[in-house]
């Protein structure tokens, strides 16, 4: 049986690679996924450990992650030198900085950059001076090989250095590399980094190193018990920042092997969100994958149920046809797992080196490719292609032996079963979906999501006949007597139709749900903005990034500004009453301006209800009156009592609390944005003017932007997300057009015989090729339009849950839709080329007397 | 509507009457044996009934003709005989197996081991070699071909050469005998052919039917084959008429003549071309 099975596969090569060719895109995406996740993280993670090679123990202020910075005091540094067994002690401080272009003069696009101050001690310090001088002057900096390379700097010249300090000028005197090089890093002098990132001079880590012999835990220890015996050594540097001073923080001491592994594990968690939001849309596609398989094997069953049913007379049991048939998938899985393998670590190594010469400071260009990879690409492409197989395998394999002798068999189809099953599917679908937006619960909305997916599946043969007579209807002017052959075509095999379009109605249904999520939350951004602030322009950074105190006392001295409100926003630990504390974005802001700058839709109480030792939460989060505990990492629990409830809004947090309150917990919590009104007589336009003139040089990072401005790139931002996820989701439209010029090409091989008829009796070539195309337009019209629909239903049910209870009418982005089914339509026209061309072809003495 | 030679023959046959279904030899053994068949399609007024209360002995190696106009119920009968179809009642025994309430892996084991095919399409699969399709089923059951009985059957379809050849390099006499072959190889106690020289011209349909005579007088080969020409029919031991799903008539050491003669009484009474 075997043999009978790979024979004929081989003699089937076209449509072997046709069924293929899903496989291969699916896994290709699975394998680049996780190639270029490994690729990251791994060469990242050997640099990290190069960098903190030789160092025994470090002391930091919070997290060993650096995510709760505090200064540590010079006379730590001091009295750890004191120590017995440490032979070398140094303070550093590091934090964001960016070198301008000096040729364009703009700052790097993205709003990422390290930098540490520079420690003279050569083990200690991660960089290594490999040309050049250190920067020992507070105008100095050294830079990496890559980034100068990219920034076109070279020893000497001069540029300016952007923190989210005052920018200033500054001379690049060395390159340095960090480990082995290749992440893109600062040093600039020790003293001036303390005062960029408002450590004064004090540190936000203390790097030790031991005596030889000791093991890192010792030294640990040594350096722990320093610490507890040398009570009050933090926070009390001279010069630090007030913020920075008022913070009682507790250090801790690591490893320099735990420092290494917490930033690896930092940097691993980064790289897994990426690995894991690909390897969603990876699975997508596998899952359309999967329908077209499902539907090639179908048809090529189909074609060959006269040579089974001869199988099934010569004594061939239906267990051997069954796996027979899926013998030949999982070689078809196989086989496509492996190319699709090939294909995505040549897809993952592409876009290594796409991203280095983006200069976005990715150490090596060798694509790791994990033995995990190699297992799940070679596991699931098979699994996927089996599963797939087996309905086609079982369908058949239940073909009747006598069919070898009688003409092919009328299929049987069990309507009555299917029509009941989509009823019940949709009835679920529905009141799933209608529960879940009424509740606000995800799983019911995302319960409802999929049944209604398998509804509009199961569905699919019996509307697919319907659909197409009206959708063929504007086609008969324009095409003529093919068309009605056409929707003939489509209508006959409603299974084959629908198995095909399905691919299609899942893809088109995704990235419209996509479209109208975006466009709701684009939508809210708007309302919520507009509604909740009242001022006349917004200072923020681009990507929301945090920054200084001091922009906000300097954008108020500037000409024209009446008042100007700090807005803070810091993730912590709230617990409301007894209940075990839950993460949130707690914002803060000076309860004066808050009460003249937020326009919150309260609940309960009013914007000047917020005072020290009272916040404002979400309504649903807590009640009035509760009390709740706030905590950050390193400092001592905030008790507050719940004022006033407001409506949630993407403007602040959960909850808001004064800005006093919030400076005692976190001293370093950053503005987000800051809120500023103008004079009289001065308009928006104009302010926005005054401040952008200022900013660009004073906080380079900073933009001032109008509210419209401002609501724009709130909105810029989720248009880029959905655009992102669209183009991802692309790629599960590609394998679904593909499986359209599958369909069509199995079908004019199936029906050369009636070509050659059509062809003897008058048909020309031209009126074949618009048949063949008329029919893809058919079948890709109704999947786009039925997915479309299912998009909308889908969008409207998720946007209701993520916009979690605010009231606001969902947007419906009509012309993106109707985009995409004009895009879908078009390029089945496309896909169906080669089929209408092969069809058209066709020799018509050969077509009629074929068997 | 009863037909005149069906008078004659309006009981049905049965083993009481060996002498119309064992033509040369009336001590030879039943290698099928169908008591009471009857098999309907559709209900009511779209009743079509394919066979009606049919008996039948096929006698062990003999060469038996079924014969009939189209839609007289010669095919479903073979189909039953063959296992491939149920009737809606009787009892069909093939060799030692009774086929009713077989279920389909007892029908699989039937095929395997007692029942060979010859069809009117030839059949063969078009990706194998002559030799793999000569194999197909010896190897379906899992079974090692006999080789001396392997040649001695492709010696006699005179295949030796073009073992290596796949169908689509063979002619249809060719094919055909290729098909004969694979029928044989693994020596079912009964072969059914379905037109087998349907799609062939009338000196190679003649060869194929040469051929299958052969297998009779030589091996002692049962075979039953349906056939609405009257010339192939003359191959045969012994013929059977069916009509209107009843069995109308019997010809014992048929010749051509002598079976267009009953044909033809069999067509006047439907108002038919005979052979239609």
């Amino acid at each position: 049986m075997l043999t009978v099975t790979l024979k004929g596969m081989l003699a089937r090569k076209l449509r072997l690679l046709l069924s293929a060719v899903s496989v291969v895109l699916g896994v290709a995406f699975v394998t680049a996924s996780f190639s270029l996740g490994d690729s990251i993280s791994g060469a990242f993670d050997d640099h990290i450990a190069n960098a903190n090679a030789g160092v025994d123990a470090v002391v930091m202020a919070g997290a060993a992650d650096g995510s709760s910075p505090g200064a540590l005091t010079p006379s730590l540094v001091g009295a750890l030198a004191e120590v017995d067994g440490v032979t070398a002690v140094a303070g550093t401080t590091t934090g964001f900085a960016q070198l301008r272009d000096p040729g364009t003069g703009a700052s790097p696009a993205d709003a990422s950059g390290a930098a540490i101050g520079w420690i003279e001690d050569d083990v200690l310090n991660p960089l290594t001076l490999v040309e050049g001088s250190a920067p020992l002057h507070r105008d100095e900096v050294v830079i990496d090989r890559a980034s100068a390379e990219s920034l076109g700097l070279q020893i000497g010249d001069s540029t300016r250095l952007i923190t989210h300090a005052p920018a200033r000028d500054v001379t690049v005197v060395g390159l340095a590399e960090l480990g082995d090089g290749g992440i893109s890093v600062l040093g600039i002098e020790a003293a001036t980094a303390g005062e960029v990132w408002g450590y004064g001079d004090g540190f936000s880590e203390i790097r030790v190193r031991g005596e030889e012999g000791l093991t890192e835990a010792q030294v640990a220890d040594a350096v722990e018990a320093a610490l507890a015996a040398a009570p009050g050594t933090t926070g009390a540097g001279d010069g630090a920042t007030d913020a920075a001073a008022a913070a009682a923080v507790t250090p801790s001491v690591y490893t320099g092997t735990e420092v290494t592994e917490a930033n690896v594990a930092a940097l691993e968690e980064q790289t897994g969100v990426i690995t894991t939001f690909l390897l969603v849309f990876a699975g997508i596609t596998l899952f359309v994958a999967g329908f077209l398989i499902l539907n090639t094997i179908s048809m090529l069953t189909a074609q060959r149920s006269r040579e089974l049913a001869v199988l099934r007379a010569l004594g061939a049991s239906r267990g051997q046809l069954v796996r027979g048939v899926v013998a030949e998938a999982a070689t078809i899985g196989v086989v496509g797992s492996l190319v699709g393998l090939a294909a995505g670590t040549g897809v993952a190594t592409g876009l290594v080196a796409l991203l280095s010469r983006l200069g976005l400071g990715l150490p090596e260009t060798t694509v790791s490719l994990e033995l995990r990879t190699v297992l799940v690409a070679l596991v699931l492409g098979p699994v996927v292609t089996v599963i797939a197989s087996l309905l086609p395998a079982r369908r058949a394999s239940a073909v009747q032996p006598v069919q070898a002798m009688r003409e092919a068999a009328v299929p049987r189809t069990r309507r009555r079963v299917r029509a009941t099953v989509a009823t019940v599917l949709t009835l679920l679908a529905v009141t799933a979906s209608v529960l879940g937006v009424r509740e606000v619960s995800t799983p019911l909305v995302g319960a409802g999501a999929v049944s209604m997916v398998l509804a509009a599946v199961v569905w699919g043969p019996l509307l697919v006949g319907p659909a197409t007579r009206v959708l063929a209807r504007p086609f008969v002017r324009l095409a003529g007597r093919p068309t009605r052959l056409a929707e003939g075509n489509v209508i006959r095999t409603p299974h084959r139709s629908a198995a095909t379009s399905a691919a299609l109605v899942v893809g088109v249904a995704l990235v419209s749900a996509t479209a109208v999520i975006g466009s709701s939350m684009s939508g809210m951004a708007e309302s919520e903005i507009k509604g909740s602030l009242d001022a006349d322009v917004v200072v923020w950074s681009m990507g929301g990034m945090p920054f200084g105190g001091e922009a906000a006392g300097a954008v108020a001295g500037q000409d024209g500004v009446e008042e100007v409100g700090a807005v803070k926003i810091a993730e912590a630990d709230v617990a409301v009453g007894a209940s075990a504390p839950a993460t949130e974005m707690v914002s803060a802001m000076d309860p004066a301006l808050a009460h003249d700058m937020l326009h919150l839709r309260m609940v309960e109480g009013s914007t000047a209800d917020l005072a020290d030792g009272r916040v404002l939460a979400v309504e649903g989060e807590a009640g009035l009156g509760d009390s709740v505990s706030v905590t950050v990492p390193g400092a001592a629990p905030l008790e507050l009592t719940v004022s006033g409830l407001y409506e949630g809004t993407p403007a602040l947090g959960t909850y808001l609390v004064t800005a006093a309150d919030l400076a005692g917990i976190a001293p370093q919590a950053a503005d987000v944005y800051l809120l500023a009104t103008a004079e009289e007589g001065t308009t928006g336009e104009e302010l926005q003017a005054t401040l952008d003139a200022y900013l660009v040089d004073a906080f380079p990072l900073l933009q001032a932007m109008t509210m419209d401005g401002f609501v724009e790139a709130n909105r810029s931002v989720v248009d880029q997300a959905v655009t992102m996820i669209s183009a991802l989701l692309g790629l599960s439209l590609l394998v679904a057009l593909l499986g359209v010029a599958n369909t069509l090409g199995l079908s004019v091989i199936e029906r050369t015989r009636e070509i050659g008829m059509l062809r003897s009796i008058g048909m020309s070539r031209r009126q074949v090729r618009s048949m063949v195309r008329v029919e893809a337009v058919l079948m890709a019209t109704y999947g786009a339009l039925l997915g479309g629909a299912l998009g909308l239903v889908l969008g409207r049910t998720v946007s209701a849950v993520l916009m979690d209870g605010i009231d606001l009418p969902v947007s419906v982005p009509a012309g993106r839709l109707a985009l995409y089914v004009g895009v879908a339509v078009v390029a089945a026209v496309v896909a169906a080329t080669l089929p209408a061309r092969r069809a058209a072809r066709l020799d018509v003495l050969d077509a009629v007397s074929a068997t | 509507m009863n037909a005149p030679l069906a008078a004659s023959g309006t009981t049905t046959l049965s083993s009481a009457e060996p002498d119309l279904t064992t033509a040369s030899a009336p001590a030879a053994r039943a290698a099928v044996v169908a008591r009471g068949l009857t098999k309907t399609y559709g209900s009511g007024d779209a009743a079509v009934h394919a066979l009606r209360d049919v008996s039948v002995d096929i006698a062990e190696a003999r060469f038996t003709a079924v014969m009939g106009p189209s839609g007289s119920g010669k095919s479903t009968l073979m189909h039953v005989l063959a296992g491939l179809d149920t009737a809606d009642s009787g009892e069909v025994t093939v060799g030692p197996a009774r086929l009713t309430g077989m279920k389909d892996k007892e029908l699989t084991r039937l095929r395997r081991d007692y029942v060979g095919f010859i069809f009117q399409q030839f059949n063969l699969v078009p990706t194998l070699t002559a030799r793999e399709n000569l194999l197909l089923p010896l190897q379906l059951a899992g079974r090692k071909a006999d080789p001396a009985w392997f040649d001695v059957v492709v010696d006699a379809v005179g295949l030796g050469h073009r073992l290596s050849h796949r169908p689509s390099e063979l002619s249809g006499g060719q094919q055909q005998r290729v098909a004969v072959a694979r029928a044989l190889v693994s020596r079912p106690q009964v072969i059914f052919a379905d037109e087998p020289t349907g799609n062939l011209d009338s000196r190679t349909g003649a060869e194929v039917l040469g051929l299958l005579r052969a297998c009779v007088d030589d091996f002692g080969q049962t075979i039953v084959m349906v056939t609405h020409d009257p010339m192939s029919a003359a191959h045969a031991d012994s013929v059977i008429f069916l009509d209107d799903g009843q069995i109308v008539s019997t010809m014992a050491r048929p010749t051509a003549d002598g079976v267009l003669a009953v044909m033809r009484s069999i067509s006047t009474t439907h108002d038919l071309p005979a052979g239609a």
